[in-house]
């Protein structure tokens, strides 16, 4: 319980981080901190294949992903802010409607169980088939439309 | 075990993105925001499926999330590589060619 707390408050910390931090490199280092604590939170909540697949897919790719891109396009190290009033304002009034919309749930105690992983397999097999399948394809699709767009030659066309 | 703390973070990690969407003029940072965010939403649907702790119905959905979520990514990265190639920049108050055009 007590290590609950101590990832909740990592995941705090390091996500308010990002906002704070001028470098665009150190937020994504701090947004990986943020993923890992996130991934723990999962575990803690009996859900461990989402807590591996955070791991690899998040902290694994899309972190290398966001870092190459980094790399390609910020010739400026720092980034300047634009709409700090709005923005803080937007946030601050929707985390206060989400803090009394929580306060007044009554969720009650839970009894963690654990579910066991091949579970998971034969739902995806059988009750989520069709899901899967397409999820298969958005991401075929995806993968493709990323390719043409990064590869796009304007003399070739 | 009580799942309230993790509402908590992730209304908070929603918000962070958010603020962060909007207050950084950089197309990559937003990202940044973009994928806070989605793991904000996804510690809900995680804890919200743990109040029925028969079936993993709210950790399947969170595992499409994240799936969509990479392909979010790896378009957006490629569209931003696109936009600072031709655009030489990555600051989107810069991106305005289609507003001052007319």
């Amino acid at each position: 319980m007590k290590t609950l707390y101590i990832l909740i408050a990592l995941a705090a910390i390091s996500a308010f981080a990002i906002l704070v931090i001028r470098s665009v490199l150190h937020a994504a280092l701090s947004l990986m901190v943020c993923l890992l604590a996130i991934a723990g939170v999962y575990i803690a909540l009996s859900a461990e294949f989402l807590a591996v697949v955070q791991i690899l897919v998040y902290a694994g790719g899309i972190l290398l992903l966001i870092i190459f891109g980094i790399m390609v396009t910020n010739r400026q190290q720092h980034t300047r802010q634009g709409n700090s009033v709005p923005g803080i304002l937007l946030a601050t009034a929707l985390t206060a409607m989400l803090w009394f919309a929580l306060g007044a749930l009554n969720t009650g105690e839970v009894i963690p169980t654990t579910r066991s992983i091949d579970s998971i397999g034969v739902d995806l097999m059988t009750k989520l088939a069709g899901p899967f399948e397409i999820a298969g394809l958005l991401i075929l699709v995806s993968m493709i439309g990323a390719m043409v767009i990064a590869s796009y030659n304007r003399r070739s066309t | 075990m009580i799942v309230d703390p993790v509402l908590y973070l992730g209304a908070f990690l929603f918000c962070v993105g958010l603020a962060v969407l909007v207050t950084r003029r950089n197309l990559i940072m937003m990202l940044l925001g973009l994928e806070l965010m989605l793991n904000g939403a996804n510690l809900n649907i995680i804890a919200f499926g743990n109040l029925q702790s028969r079936s993993a119905d709210g950790e399947m959905f969170a595992l499409f999330v994240v799936l969509v979520a990479v392909c979010e990514a790896a378009v957006g990265i490629a569209i931003v590589l696109r936009v600072y190639h031709f655009y030489k920049t990555s600051d989107p108050g810069n991106i305005s060619e289609l507003k001052e055009r007319f």
